[in-house]
């Protein structure tokens, strides 16, 4: 004889039968979220280490500009080089950085400073030398600042 | 029909400045003897930009932009006649950008 309450007669059958599943259901989710959150500190570890090298890069380039700009042209087709394959490699980094997080869409400010790098009279035969207080050096600067300090909001924004 | 022009393989690696008074391989050189030619006999033609040391902004500028501004090109037939190609993602934006601002027989942007 079943005194119990009715729902029960139907509940541990059902019960018995589900219990198992849920314990799978619980240990699927759990892995899933562990398994993000691995997955989430280990991205923000490699945007971390790009976006480091990205502001080194970008500081190594902004004193070849200084330098360049600082000679005559007669003088300063090596630095020119120089400033336009560490802008290259710049450049594949911030794509690589993209690829890895397309909320760090760089490419508008990247040209704003390449442009203040390597507009003007850059490799003209005709530029003469800059003084230190020029105010291209400002506009390439200021450019650089830009630049990083987009990247930090943009990682602080997506990663802290 | 398509003509593909590799500015490393067909024009140079080293690609330096905005006149040819500046040195060879000069933006203006590359767009008076290989672009603009090719986009006169040509439906369309893609650029690859792949394979150089690197590009300033003043041989950009006078390259693409000088299309419309001393060619007679203009921004909107250029946005179908030509393709650009780059494994970086900032470079065709930024030659965009120098076709859009260049005004026909005008200053430089």
């Amino acid at each position: 004889m079943n005194n119990g309450p009715a729902w029960a007669t139907w509940l541990v059958p059902v019960a018995q039968v589900l219990g198992p599943a849920i314990g799978w259901i619980v240990l699927i989710i759990g892995w899933h979220v562990i398994s993000r959150g691995n997955d989430r500190r280990e991205r923000r570890k490699e945007v971390r280490a790009l976006l480091n090298e990205i502001r080194s890069a970008i500081l190594k380039v902004e004193e070849e500009a200084y330098e360049y700009y600082g000679l005559h042209a007669q003088v300063s087709q090596k630095s020119a080089r120089n400033i336009k394959r560490d802008l290259k490699h710049l450049a594949g980094m911030i794509t690589t950085l993209s690829s890895l997080d397309p909320k760090f869409d760089l490419d508008s400010l990247f040209n704003e400073y390449r442009q203040n790098l390597t507009g003007h009279d850059f490799e003209s035969a005709a530029r003469s030398e800059r003084l230190p207080n020029d105010g291209l050096f400002v506009e390439i600067s200021e450019s650089a600042v830009k630049l990083t300090s987009a990247m930090e909001k943009m990682f602080e924004k997506s990663y802290s | 029909m398509s003509k593909t022009i590799s500015i490393a393989r067909d024009f140079s690696r080293f690609p330096a400045g905005r006149y040819r008074a500046d040195g060879p391989f000069s933006g203006e050189q590359f767009r008076d003897d290989k672009l603009a030619p090719a986009l006169s006999q040509n439906p369309k033609v893609i650029v690859d930009l792949d394979g150089a040391l690197g590009y300033g902004s003043s041989f950009l500028e006078e390259a693409f932009g000088g299309l419309v501004r001393e060619k007679g090109f203009r921004a909107e037939d250029l946005q179908t006649k030509l393709e650009l190609r780059s494994s970086e993602s900032s470079l065709p934006k930024e030659i965009w950008g120098y076709i859009r601002n260049a005004r026909a027989n005008g200053k430089r942007a």
